[in-house]
């Protein structure tokens, strides 16, 4: 009997972790693949543990890019928001109208070339001829309409097809695109990751969530596979009409920890680490590796609420605080000294930005600094700046607050959040101040609008901008204005900034990339782009 | 039958667990910052779009109703899908386990077939050479924080001695050194309960009157004190197991390995509901089937135990 049931006992308790081991699929096609496959990331490690990174690792037409955020929506145009890590497969998969370059410049690339009607308000692209998508169809201006009016209507779609208000097909190889009203950077929003075009019939045929789960664009790069927190796999488009790649296969591996990043850059795990902290990259002394760094088209800024209650509607505040900023020192807090100080909200890239010597530029003055805020009503109420913990700008607003301090602003909090809580809050407006990296996909000094539209587009019920009439008129004009004549009109606007000392612009953010010295045609693009297209081993 | 009996009842009391723990997960996760419609659409959105998605995805309904509908898919097996990817819940967990359950495995397998020697050794030895040794080793790596003596061992194998990989799963070497990180301090933990259980077991009268019979030492340890100091070991390895499965986040996130912590934490960290919630109830069941277990080979190990009571 007492036999009988250890017998029993055993048999409950192998088949209970019997089912624990059986559970989950050998094939996992959800989160990498088990022991018995392995990732090509790994099928280049095995066997290979340990190879250093002077020996290329992978095969020779693979590159391994790691990186921290994955890329998971592949199409830029549907329902959900797409952003820069979503970029990282967009911009292989699809092609614009219009490149954007590493610098932040325009070239052809669907459109061979493009005309505006005089008042600004047409936009006329000559396609390129010939051009396939990954299916097999031929791109057509039906394609290029399908995919304005689509990206258009989605959730970014204002915000990157500015004043976008139709397209018309005027032959095969011919679109006309109309805004409602003047917008010099629209160039730059279809060069943007929603500019990227779709096959129209494909689209018809699989709907949006068919195009999420196997996209398909006319880019030098196939999409594959996409395994959840592991990696997603792109193959070569061996029609590309720009050439067949070089490199064969991409496989973008999700590595949260971003020493193991470099190590296995180091190891030969790894081709290309994404954006590494620059204070690494300048650690970096093994010579099988080397970094890149470029400006981005991001302005990291302080932006100072000055229209709730409390010290900040001050001006006298503001100034103090203005000129409290030692930009050196927050540079070295955030990029190890390695980026560009800015003087005004607008990156040098930006089309449209003034040139030096024709704006204001607010000193650094410690002595003016106190002056100001005698001047001020500040009566050491609390005063918070925004920041997204674990991030470089947390360091910088804890080397401004110490700053502010030594001229007698006490009450300084640094208010790091978490992402999501940081979203929360940054839309409510209820800060005191904001540091963010103003990353603008429109790379042009219209992006000043995001932080002096005359309304919150998000909320209307919520002022989330000084709202300032003479500003908001400038960035019209600036709207209308082509060419070089839109630079006095900029710099009008970042006068007026600097004179109400709404913001304290602080440097020019810094896109990075660390490498396999073996690996050419490596390049840090301004708006973290990695074109695989580039790229060949030695 | 009572083996029976008692295994039907145990599970079924996993049920008001369930649900218990998923209902106040339910509420925490309501009342944390952070708007997913926002997140899904992006910045620029509208507030008419957020409302929008808000309608459809059922955010702007009463919690309890939520919870409910949620409770009632789960009843059908329907986990539901992510919020930011679309992922059958199910299917995503049930692939990213098995990566988990390997690391699990081998970090419990290497801190017993490790620590349990050495707290014996140990126990044996007692305020010898040895048992201060072993002590401290013990203290080590019990202060040794995984991430820190994770990426020493990347840079000590990998980088310098190049026998490991640095990171990643396939091979049986790229689930070295996450087993053993995993393990370093669970192995702590089996070096100082061995040593205490059986120190308290050898002190007893039966192991006494074994040695005062002529028994050899190898014999009076391996035979009659091993299995009564088993016991506590045991549970120890149960709670160990339980707690990896989902909180071996920093191992996973260091040697990105595609787990179920890093999928817990990534979740929570996005706001991404119904990943969390299916999640922790499929952990929960786990932990609950892997107490279940160690109960019944505390069972079978000590006849005193008698479910039947």
């Amino acid at each position: 009997m007492k036999r009988m049931k250890k017998v029993t006992a055993m048999l409950i308790t192998a088949s209970m972790l019997f089912g624990l081991c059986a559970c989950g699929d050998s094939n996992a096609d959800n989160a990498g693949q088990g022991a018995e496959t392995q990732t090509p990331a790994q099928e280049s490690a095995a066997g290979e543990a340990g190879s250093a990174a002077e020996a290329a690792a992978g095969t020779k037409d693979t590159v391994i890019l790691a990186t921290s955020g994955e890329p998971y929506r592949f199409f830029a145009q549907g329902s959900q928001s797409c952003a820069g890590d979503d970029n990282l497969a967009l911009s292989n998969i699809y092609d614009c109208l219009l490149f954007l370059e590493p610098d932040g410049s325009l070239s052809p690339a669907l459109a061979e070339s493009y005309d505006v009607s005089e008042d600004g308000l047409t936009y006329t692209f000559h396609l390129r001829k010939g051009v396939k998508f990954h299916n097999g169809e031929e791109m057509t201006a039906e394609d290029v309409k399908m995919t304005f009016d689509t990206g258009a209507a989605g959730p970014i779609g204002s915000a990157l097809f500015v004043n976008y208000d139709s397209c018309d097909i005027v032959d095969d190889y011919t679109v006309d695109i109309h805004l409602t009203s003047a917008y010099a950077a629209f160039p730059y929003g279809v060069a943007s990751r929603i500019g990227g075009i779709f096959c129209k019939s494909y689209y018809d045929e699989v709907g949006e969530e068919g195009y999420y789960a196997a996209p398909v664009g006319t880019g030098p790069y196939k999409f594959v596979e996409y395994v959840k927190g592991d990696h997603t796999t792109l193959e070569a488009n061996e029609d590309y009409w720009r050439g067949t790649p070089a490199v064969k296969k991409v496989v973008i591996q999700t590595v949260a920890d971003t020493n193991t990043q470099i190590l296995g850059l180091q190891n030969g795990d790894y081709d290309v680490v994404r954006d590494p902290a620059i204070d690494v990259c300048l650690r970096l002394d093994d010579p099988g590796v080397t970094w890149a760094k470029e400006n981005s088209v991001g302005r990291v800024t302080m932006y100072m609420n000055s229209w709730k209650e409390g010290p900040g509607k001050d001006i006298n505040f503001r100034k103090a605080i203005q000129a409290a900023v030692n930009k050196d020192d927050v540079n070295e807090a955030m990029y190890s000294g390695e980026a560009e100080i800015l003087d005004i909200d607008v990156c040098a890239s930006y089309g449209g930005c003034p040139d030096a010597g024709t704006y204001q530029v607010a000193a650094y003055d410690v002595e003016a600094a106190k002056q100001y805020l005698a001047d001020s009503n500040y009566d050491g109420s609390e005063w918070k700046i925004l920041v997204q913990s674990g991030s470089r700008y947390e360091n910088g607003a804890k080397v401004i607050q110490a700053q502010l301090m030594s001229i007698g602003i006490t009450s300084c909090v640094v208010d790091a959040k978490d992402n999501a809580s940081y979203m929360e809050e940054y839309k409510a407006r209820e800060w005191d101040a904001i540091i963010a990296d103003n990353l603008s996909s429109v790379v042009d000094a219209d992006s000043l609008m995001t932080y002096h539209s005359m309304e919150s587009w998000w909320d209307p019920a919520v002022q989330g901008s000084p709202r300032d009439p003479e500003i908001w008129e400038l960035i019209q004009e600036g709207r209308a204005t082509q060419g070089d004549a839109r630079k006095p009109v900029y710099a009008k606007i970042c006068d007026i900034i600097t004179e109400e000392a709404y913001d304290v612009p602080l440097v020019n953010s810094v896109v990075t990339v660390a490498y396999n010295t073996k690996l050419k045609g490596m390049q840090a693009h301004c708006l973290g782009n990695y074109n695989f297209y580039y790229y060949s081993w030695e | 039958m009572s083996w029976l009996k008692y295994t039907l009842k145990r599970l079924l009391m996993l049920i008001p667990v369930i649900i218990c723990v998923t209902f106040i997960l339910y509420v925490i996760l309501s009342f944390a910052p952070g708007n997913v419609a926002w997140q899904i659409l992006g910045e620029d959105a509208t507030q008419e779009q957020i409302a929008q998605l808000e309608a459809e995805m059922g955010l702007d309904q009463p919690l309890l109703v939520r919870y409910g509908k949620y409770m009632l898919g789960v009843c059908r097996l329907d986990f539901g899908t992510s919020w930011f990817g679309g992922e059958d819940i199910a299917k995503l967990f049930l692939g990213r386990l098995p990566f988990t359950l390997l690391v699990a495995v081998l970090s419990i397998l290497f801190a017993v077939a490790l620590g349990c020697p050495l707290g014996i050794g140990s126990a044996i030895k007692q305020y010898s050479l040895m048992d201060y040794g072993v002590s401290f080793v013990a203290m080590l790596l019990t202060s040794m924080p995984a991430f820190w003596l994770g990426t020493m061992c990347q840079i000590l194998f990998c980088l310098t001695l190049k026998w490991l990989p640095v990171s990643g799963v396939g091979t049986w070497k790229h689930y070295v050194l996450p087993s053993v990180i995993l393990g370093a301090n669970t192995l702590a933990s089996m070096i100082r309960m061995s040593r205490t259980s059986l120190l308290d077991v050898i002190r007893q009268d039966y192991i006494r009157t074994a040695r005062a019979k002529g028994a050899s030492e190898w014999k009076v340890i391996m035979h009659h004190a091993m299995r009564n100091s088993l016991i506590p070991i045991v549970t120890q390895i149960g709670i160990t197991f339980a707690g990896v499965i989902a909180g071996a986040v920093v191992t996973e996130n260091i040697f990105a390995i595609p787990g179920v912590g890093v999928l817990l934490i990534n979740a929570v960290k996005a706001r991404d509901v119904p990943i969390v919630m299916g999640t922790v109830i499929f952990v929960t069941i786990i932990v609950g089937m892997i107490n279940l277990v160690v109960d019944i080979v505390c069972a079978l190990i000590d006849p005193r135990i008698d479910f039947a009571s």
